[in-house]
């Protein structure tokens, strides 16, 4: 099946604490979930708990269905099997309605902060505080003043998103995504656009969030520095498997070859520089069929 | 048979995107807001353009018509031709063509870029329905423009060919007022403001459709919103063949 001869255990559990007696409350209980587009699979038969009030940093590979998963996490993706429990409710599973009342238990920063285009930055950082609540504007101004400050955009909040640089626009959704206090917060390449110290900031500012709201965050990333800086827990997907998951010192040390060859960001070992050799759909047998194929219209 | 099932399914997801609209139709807060907004921003952008269009269709009717009406001697009924040609038929339609070239292709592209800038999946996520919120706006917006605009063309069409007649042409005012009568009934006007509704529904389904499944980039964005046009035009001139059909199973004509 696989050349190089490795063979990808779906979710080999690192630390037998996890496994065993000490097992942290888990927010989110993700069981065999599977997503396919089409022909190509994205995600096969991932199993992992997200632990309550802790880091979760999901790393790997670009184009591997890390933002994928997230969108399970939240409904936005229904799973082609599998379950994700947000608490005792089974997420692909519930109605409409249902499915709101749970995204109101999270916050989601998007890549590019998915700002509404229309509205100025006071009124996005806003919106969920008018859409949900019934507090008054001035509570909403002081609320909402609160968030800009905690990502230093005061002064900025009567600019238009495409008036405002990438990493503000990240910051701002932040704000937005924020201002519920939410349990849950999702963050889609937090630091994918922003400079070394922004970065750092940004880091700082989550390991804050932590302390001061207690949430669950689960951060999808490829940015080591980043999952070294703020991780509890790190779980590392390549080839639509989580490879391994566990807590961050484990996964440091790790022996995994994929493991240690991406936290190491080295160039050999399983994961390659083409996007067929670790594309979620890529089985070596299709790619060596094709290039006979190929060698066979040559040669012909 | 691949492309075939991609048809059918494409179909079938507009048509559950607008049951779902007509399903959050009541749901309260009503976004009053942003129909206002909607219909304003689609009349604004169709208004003159409609007019100028069946102004001119009005006065090649008058033309057209009144050569021949003429030559056979009844020049004097070129009026109750116009009332068949701009009302009952010209007027829903062109009203519907720019109701989707300049009010669709806007509705497209701006929903269009929401999707790709991951503004829908932002709101879901804070708990918003999209559809209540934008969906359910444009789509009555379209209707409610397209009835009044529609009364509005009908007008504009009719002067065209009045003035072409009167002015033009050599005939009376008086004759061509008088045989409106001669073909028409007011049953011809409600069903001119039936077909309207159904074509401003059928632009509104089509390009918000296209924009909530736009995908691949700005370049997407683009494919969307020229889709869109083409299966708007292709689906009203459908459409008309159907409800013309029945206009005449339903409405007993004068001389039939």
């Amino acid at each position: 099946m696989d050349a190089v001869g490795w063979r990808l255990r779906p979710a080999k559990r690192i630390d037998s604490r996890l496994s065993g007696g000490d097992v942290p409350e888990a927010a989110i209980r993700v069981k065999h979930l599977t997503k396919s587009f089409g022909p190509q699979t994205i995600l096969e038969d991932i199993t992992m708990d997200i632990p309550k009030g802790a880091i979760t940093v999901v790393l790997g590979p670009s184009g591997t269905g890390k933002s994928v998963f997230l969108k399970h996490l939240v409904g936005l993706l229904k799973p082609d099997s599998g379950e994700v429990w947000v608490g005792d409710q089974n997420v692909p599973a519930l109605s409409e309605k249902e499915l709101y009342a749970v995204r109101k238990r999270f916050g989601v920063l998007f890549q590019d902060g998915a700002l509404f285009g229309s509205m100025d930055i006071y009124d996005n950082t806003a919106f969920p505080l008018r859409e949900h609540t019934r507090k008054s504007d001035s509570e909403i101004r002081q609320i909402v003043m609160e968030k800009l400050d905690l990502v230093g955009l005061v002064g900025a909040e009567k600019k238009l998103p495409g008036e405002i640089s990438g990493g503000m626009k990240k910051r701002a959704g932040l704000a937005r995504a924020l201002v519920l206090e939410p349990e849950i917060i999702l963050f889609d390449e937090p630091d994918s656009g922003l400079d070394p110290v922004r970065t750092s900031f940004l880091n700082e500012l989550v390991l804050d969030l932590k302390q001061q709201l207690g949430s669950t965050m689960m951060i999808v990333t490829h940015h080591i520095p980043s999952a070294r800086q703020v991780a509890d827990y790190i779980g590392l997907l390549f080839r639509r498997n989580l490879v391994s998951f566990g807590p961050k010192e484990d996964m440091f040390t790790s022996k995994d070859p994929v493991v240690k060859q991406f936290l190491a960001g080295d160039t050999v070992g399983p994961i390659g520089m083409s996007e067929e050799k670790d594309a979620p759909a890529a089985d070596d047998e299709d790619t060596e069929e094709t290039s006979e194929i190929v060698v066979r219209a040559a040669s012909g | 048979m691949h492309s075939l099932l991609n048809l059918l399914r494409e179909t079938g997801n507009m048509f559950a995107l607008t049951l779902d609209a007509f399903r959050l139709m009541t749901k309260r807060p009503l976004p009053i807001a942003e129909f206002v907004r909607q219909a304003w921003f689609i009349a604004s952008v169709s208004l003159v353009p409609c007019v100028l269009v069946s102004l001119s269709f009005g006065m090649v009717i008058g033309l057209q018509v009144g050569n021949v009406a003429a030559q056979l001697g009844a020049k004097a009924q070129t009026g109750a031709s116009m009332v068949l040609a701009i009302v009952r038929e010209a007027a829903p339609i062109t009203t519907a063509l720019l109701i989707s070239g300049a009010g669709g292709s806007a509705m497209t592209a701006d929903l269009g870029s929401r999707k790709i800038r991951d503004e829908i999946a932002a709101m879901e996520v804070l708990a918003v329905n999209p559809v209540h919120r934008l969906i359910v706006p444009r789509i009555w917006a379209s209707v409610f423009v397209a009835l009044l605009l529609n009364g509005f063309v009908s007008v504009a069409g009719i002067a065209g060919g009045f003035l072409f007649n009167v002015f033009v042409q050599g005939g009376t005012a008086g004759a061509f007022m008088n045989s409106f009568n001669l073909l028409s009934q007011p049953a011809d006007l409600y069903f001119s403001e039936m077909k309207a509704a159904s074509f401003g529904l059928v632009a509104a389904m089509v390009a918000v459709h296209m924009g909530m499944t736009a995908k691949g980039g700005p370049k997407g964005v683009g494919d969307a919103v020229n889709k869109g046009v083409v299966l708007t035009f292709m689906l009203i001139f459908f459409v008309n063949i159907i409800l013309t059909l029945l206009y005449f199973q339903v409405v007993p004509q004068k001389f039939a």
